[in-house]
């Protein structure tokens, strides 16, 4: 596999919550395309969930880019949390005490369930010019 | 049947994935569990990754020695470098450390059943980490 293809990403919404599956090895190198992806995608302030099922390797290089997320939807007052994450994942996390800063819940739904409601919620997905104060 | 096996490499990212990697197979060879792998797998991609940071400065031509063997219960790693030190103890932390204080140390630690810093470790210059884990 080439350099450019380890790490896979994956956004789709749920009605105004962002999910962002990500696929492969998130190291030090692969890290920054998933900070690039946040700040296009998760900077404008929907919820985020990141769906990490998939993940085959993490290092700090990758938790640091976990924490800056968080650190960034705390700032805009909006949740940043982990759905499915891998056994290896879970364990890294819990190591490096990131599962208190950012919360992992076992499905998808569980990590639906704990967002807050938003005005925009659920039907009518992303207002058009919404405001955001 | 125990085995022992060491390879030369450089501080280059792309080096440090397949030398990673082939502590994984190493250890898959050897009968280890799934999350025994990736805790070796992840701990030597640690330590690797702070050779190349923190001996070499993020430069790709440091080098790096990586040796693997196996007694037949433990895998024992020893990764040398010959940069400057990693970092100034003998041990890794035991308590979580702030960011940049060394939790990768830490992480490493947490994953391996022991684990060692020696420097200097040739002639005045370098670090050598020593790590193992029971396997089964």
């Amino acid at each position: 596999v080439h350099g450019d293809t380890l790490l896979g990403l994956e956004t789709t919404y749920v009605g105004s919550v962002l999910i962002i599956r990500v696929r492969g090895e998130l190291d030090r190198l692969t890290a920054p395309e998933l900070a690039r992806t946040l700040e296009k995608t998760a900077a404008p302030g929907p919820d985020v969930i990141l769906v990490l099922t998939d993940i085959t390797y993490l290092d700090m290089g990758g938790i640091k880019v976990l924490e800056a997320g968080a650190h960034a939807a705390r700032e805009r007052g909006r949740v940043f949390v982990v759905a499915e994450p891998a056994p290896m994942v879970r364990r890294i996390m819990e190591i490096v005490a990131l599962d208190r800063v950012v919360p992992a819940f076992t499905t998808l739904d569980d990590a639906l369930k704990h967002l807050p409601p938003r005005p925009s919620d659920p039907d009518d997905a992303r207002p058009p010019g919404g405001k955001l104060e | 049947m125990p085995w022992r096996f060491a390879i030369r490499l450089s501080s280059a990212p792309e080096e440090l994935r397949i030398a990673r990697r082939l502590v994984a197979a190493a250890a898959s060879e050897a009968g280890a569990d799934e999350d025994v792998i990736s805790d070796l797998e992840v701990a030597v991609g640690e330590a690797l990754a702070n050779a190349s940071v923190h001996a070499y400065g993020g430069r790709r031509r440091g080098r790096l020695e990586l040796e693997v063997g196996f007694d037949g219960t433990h895998l024992e790693i020893v990764l040398h470098d010959r940069g400057k030190p990693v970092a100034a103890a003998k041990t890794v932390p035991t308590e979580l450390p702030p960011p940049g204080m060394g939790r990768g140390l830490y992480l490493i630690g947490q994953l391996m059943d022991e684990v060692r810093l020696v420097h200097p470790d040739l002639r005045g210059r370098g670090t050598a980490v020593h790590m193992r884990k029971r396997l089964r």
